[in-house]
């Protein structure tokens, strides 16, 4: 996982608008559709049952783990802890090494992303085979996601038509349909090779050891049935406590996501039947930290559809490079800064104008904006805050507003500086930052503090 | 977290109201205060202003330096405290206020006084009842939403109500009026690039619109956008009024 | 190889200890109004769905029509050989096929499965509102079926169709999953598809380009 938020990354989305278009208008298109999809159901009903689920399952998280690795173990799985992130990438290539893996089919997985699980496969010398559309686009391409359910959603058919004439060979076409059928074609003996099937988790039913895995493209129908072993890689949070409580998420996560009413497959894993096994690692990696705090818990309800990216002002613009680790958007600007560190990806949480369109968003009501601008704090108070000059301005500003005498001779002073500014064509600092491609408002002769004391 | 306002809190006459006024407003734009008075005074209320406020904290709380913001939201509570209705033109102060001093210390005097803020469109539509404020403009008006207003306040109805009870005003609603202008505080000069660019797409909106009139209960949201079309346009035609100056009108 | 379940757990419940003592109200489970509509009139409704899917649905009066309309759709589509789920409905279907290469998917590994046209399935609940088919698999080879073959026919009684995605009509999955049942439950809702470029739709992704569903109105006598 890469550091903090890259503005050469945004610099780099605004010079390829191709590139920065197509996600933009991808990304409204998905959202009508989301809200068209919303207004089939009962939304705001749906949306506050979610949410208390979630809260109780996170609640109760120990003992719902717990419940769901006893059912689990009685289905004939095998359950795997992972405290860290290395911990799970242990635990899947002893899996592999004791089926003789030499490939291992993936379906969709952000977990997988955020292990880097295909970086640590291949250097074991087992080939990891992505086979969702996206995530097999991006591997070819040597990418990493820029969307949690859209993987390459940043390129368009033509990068991908020219992307697989590079590398598969294949006469140039920008026909999503021909270039499908590529993909299909040379994944499908993958299947066929692969002795390991990986896929993430959607939900994990406590009280009967089961898993919902949704899709649409049938990558994890076959990534799951057709190997002999199928692991499944969650994190702590993906826990539900009844199967009762699935068909809200079901209502949910589509509509969300893509403005479907329903993906085209709900797989629901019952366990292994004869000649298979089944393992499913189950990752920490530092949700605990996310979990320990109360103003943060709510981070762990996502459901991963990814509708607080397609909203953000600033991921349409950024695209998800930009947030340089595996979750994008206002939901990785949460995330990211606890899972990675706050060292590392402090920054994050400052590119938001706090704008709260995620919120609104939200199929599982999670308080993004308030958390962002939570974590601001935590980055301050650990001094993991980059911008020490703006910082220092405010600090400064803060000390003058305690009193009226020094609020009025900053207002003074600034007054000065503006009206110099004016004259020179030029500002100092933020307010050059400002001046650059805005007009800086003059202040007129009298505030209103005058005015008042004048007129009264 | 959106603020929702009890419906039974309602203004009787003769109770005394303070005017909060977010202090770039003092300085920078002084008239959406004057307005303030004017607008009260035609709906029967003086407005007092303690001349001890200074800035609620906003800036320093979204900057994550929220040791600053308590000793500014205690100031708050100290300057405002004696007033039963406090009014704000602003969604962004206002929300600070309101929620964002809740938020950081539940139990906090800046908590219990922030419950009586309110913003101007709130109070007017809600506390006081009024859609009809008695004011004439002439002009084709769209309104530039603050998203704490919208969000945190819940004040998005409020405004357009009364925008468009007002006699001779032509309301047209502003394209994606839920996407943010990109202002952002200190994220205006942090992220200048991401900045603009969602300023300029709010432009292009408001010309789709045709208004001769831009408004906004965000004086800073509208500084953003003002800012953006005068550097590109220096001799548009376009005005850039706050909610306030536009109710005050006659 | 477990010596993380201790760590992890512990982690959590440290993590949780400002809630310590606090009891915590198991939200009850949603109850969704199931519409109890006429089963032609929720057929209707299912193949609208269905259809929107760029999936089919067809209902036929009983098996013998059910045989004789599958064969002609799949003759359409120039189905030569087919490979059926080791289920009631869907065998007896198969037994009443004529002139197709008709094989048990059980007695087929990975390979010959993937060289099969179609795939025949039985569906213990249709969903109308979402033009859904949950078909419970219990062994590895009928697991591979809705996947593996171009073509995936379903075959279902009229008695299976419910309103809507409900805990009822999902009463086949959780009789499965509280019992010694194995594999998979899996809810199916049109033909494979991605929209992964440029968020453009496309049909027949990994798994079948056309699904089919074939709902019976009549039961045999005695049942």
């Amino acid at each position: 996982m890469t550091t903090a938020f890259d503005r050469k990354e945004v610099a780099r989305a605004f010079q390829h608008p191709s590139a920065s278009g197509v996600l933009a208008s991808t990304l409204e298109r998905s959202v009508e559709a989301a809200h068209r999809a919303h207004d089939q159901v009962e939304w705001e009903a749906l949306r506050s049952a979610a949410h208390d689920i979630k809260a109780y399952a996170i609640a109760n998280l120990d003992t719902l783990l717990m419940q769901f690795e006893t059912q689990f173990t009685a289905r004939g799985g095998t359950v795997l802890w992972a405290p860290t992130a290395s911990d799970g990438v242990a635990h899947l290539l002893d899996i592999c090494r004791r089926h003789g893996a030499t490939s291992v089919v993936k379906g969709k997985s952000m977990v997988s992303e955020e292990l880097a699980i295909n970086e640590h496969l291949a250097s074991a010398g087992i080939e990891p085979v992505e086979t969702d559309l996206g995530e097999y686009i991006i591997q070819l391409a040597g990418q990493r996601p820029s969307h949690i359910v859209g993987p390459a959603l940043h390129l368009s058919r033509q990068d991908v038509g020219k992307l697989f004439a590079t590398k598969l060979g294949i006469a140039y076409t920008e026909d999503p349909e021909a270039l499908m059928l590529a993909a299909r074609t040379r994944l499908r003996a993958r299947y066929m090779q692969a002795q390991v099937g990986m896929t993430g988790v959607n939900f994990a039913v406590a009280e009967t050891g089961t898993i919902a895995v949704i899709e649409n493209e049938g990558n994890g129908g076959l990534s799951s049935s057709v190997p002999p072993v199928h692991v499944f890689l969650m994190g702590i949070e993906k826990v539900i406590p009844r199967l009762a409580d699935l068909p809200i998420f079901l209502r949910i996560l589509a509509r969300a996501a893509t403005g479907q009413k329903i993906s085209t497959y709900t797989h629901h894993f019952l366990g292994a039947e004869p000649g298979k096994t089944i393992y499913c690692i189950i990752v920490d990696a530092n949700r605990t930290k996310l979990l320990a705090d109360p103003k943060t818990r709510e981070s762990l309800y996502c459901i991963r559809c990814g509708a607080c990216l397609n909203v953000c002002p600033i991921y349409r613009r950024a695209g998800g490079f930009a947030y340089g680790g595996a979750y994008a958007g206002p939901i990785g600007a949460v995330i990211t800064p606890q899972l990675a560190g706050m060292e590392r990806a402090g920054e994050l949480p400052f590119v938001s104008t706090l704008c709260g369109a995620c919120q609104d968003e939200c199929p599982v009501k999670i308080d993004l904006p308030h958390q962002l601008v939570y974590l601001r704090h935590k980055a301050v108070d650990g001094g993991h805050a980059r911008s020490s000059v703006i910082n220092r301005g405010i600090a400064m500003w803060a000390r003058a507003m305690q009193d009226l005498s020094s609020y009025r001779r900053s207002v003074a002073w600034l007054r000065r500086a503006a009206a110099i500014g004016r004259g020179v064509g030029w500002y100092p600092g933020v307010l050059g930052a400002w001046a650059r491609n805005r007009t800086l408002p003059q202040p007129p002769k009298q505030s209103f503090k005058e005015w008042w004391e004048r007129t009264r | 977290m959106a603020v929702t306002f009890s419906a039974t809190a309602r203004y009787k006459a003769g109770e005394h109201v303070a005017l909060f006024l977010p202090c770039y407003c003092d300085v920078l734009f002084p008239y959406v205060g004057q307005a303030m008075v004017a607008l009260f005074s035609r709906l029967g209320i003086a407005l007092e202003y303690p001349m001890e406020q200074t800035c609620c904290g906003q800036p320093a709380f979204n900057a994550g330096q929220w040791d600053e913001a308590r000793t500014l939201g205690a100031r708050f509570s100290r300057v405002f405290g004696e007033y039963q209705w406090i009014v704000v033109p602003s969604g962004s102060c206002g929300a600070m206020a309101r929620g964002f001093y809740k938020y950081m210390d539940p139990e906090s005097p800046a908590a219990a006084v922030g419950t009586r803020v309110y913003d101007l469109a709130t109070f007017v539509f809600e506390i006081l009842g009024r859609t009809d404020v008695g004011a004439r403009f002439d002009g084709r008006v769209t309104y530039l939403e603050g998203c704490h207003g919208k969000r945190e306040l819940g004040a998005s109805a409020a405004a357009k109500t009364l925008l468009k009870a007002v006699r001779g005003l032509d309301y047209v609603e502003l394209p994606n009026i839920d996407e943010c202008c990109g202002f952002g505080g200190t994220f205006a000069v942090k992220y200048p690039e991401l900045s603009v660019s969602m300023g300029q797409a709010k432009c292009t909106s408001i010309a789709q619109t045709g208004a001769s009139v831009v408004s906004s209960q965000d004086s800073s949201c509208l500084m953003h956008i003002e800012g953006l079309i005068r550097k590109s346009q220096p001799s548009t035609s376009l005005q850039f009024l706050h909610l306030a100056q536009i109710l005050a009108a006659t | 190889m477990n010596d993380g379940r201790a760590g992890v757990l512990s982690a959590v419940r440290e993590a949780l200890e400002d809630l310590r003592g606090q009891v915590h109200e198991e939200p009850v489970p949603r109850e969704f109004d199931e519409p109890n509509e006429e089963p032609k009139e929720l057929f209707r409704q299912f193949a609208t769905e269905l259809g929107a899917l760029q999936g089919a649905a067809r209902l036929v009066h009983d098996r013998a029509a059910c045989a004789a309309s599958l064969s002609s759709y799949l003759r359409e589509r120039n189905v030569r050989s087919i490979a059926v789920q080791s289920s009631p409905l869907a065998q007896e279907i198969a037994r009443l096929l004529d002139g197709f290469d008709v094989s048990q998917a059980v007695a087929l590994d990975r390979v010959a499965l993937e060289r099969c046209d179609c795939a025949l399935l039985e569906a213990r609940s249709l969903l109308a509102d979402t033009g859904s088919a949950i078909v419970i698999m219990d062994n590895g080879h009928d697991r591979m079926l809705p996947y593996l073959p171009r073509t995936c026919v379903i075959v279902a009684n009229i008695a299976s169709l419910h309103a809507t995605l409900t805990p009822q009509s999902l009463a086949c999955i959780r009789d499965a999953a509280t019992s010694d049942a194995r594999g998979e439950a899996l809810i199916v809702s049109g033909p494979s598809r991605t929209a992964d470029i440029e968020k453009v739709l496309v049909l027949g992704a990994h798994g079948p380009q056309a699904v089919a569903v074939f709902t019976i109105e009549a039961q045999p006598a005695g049942t």
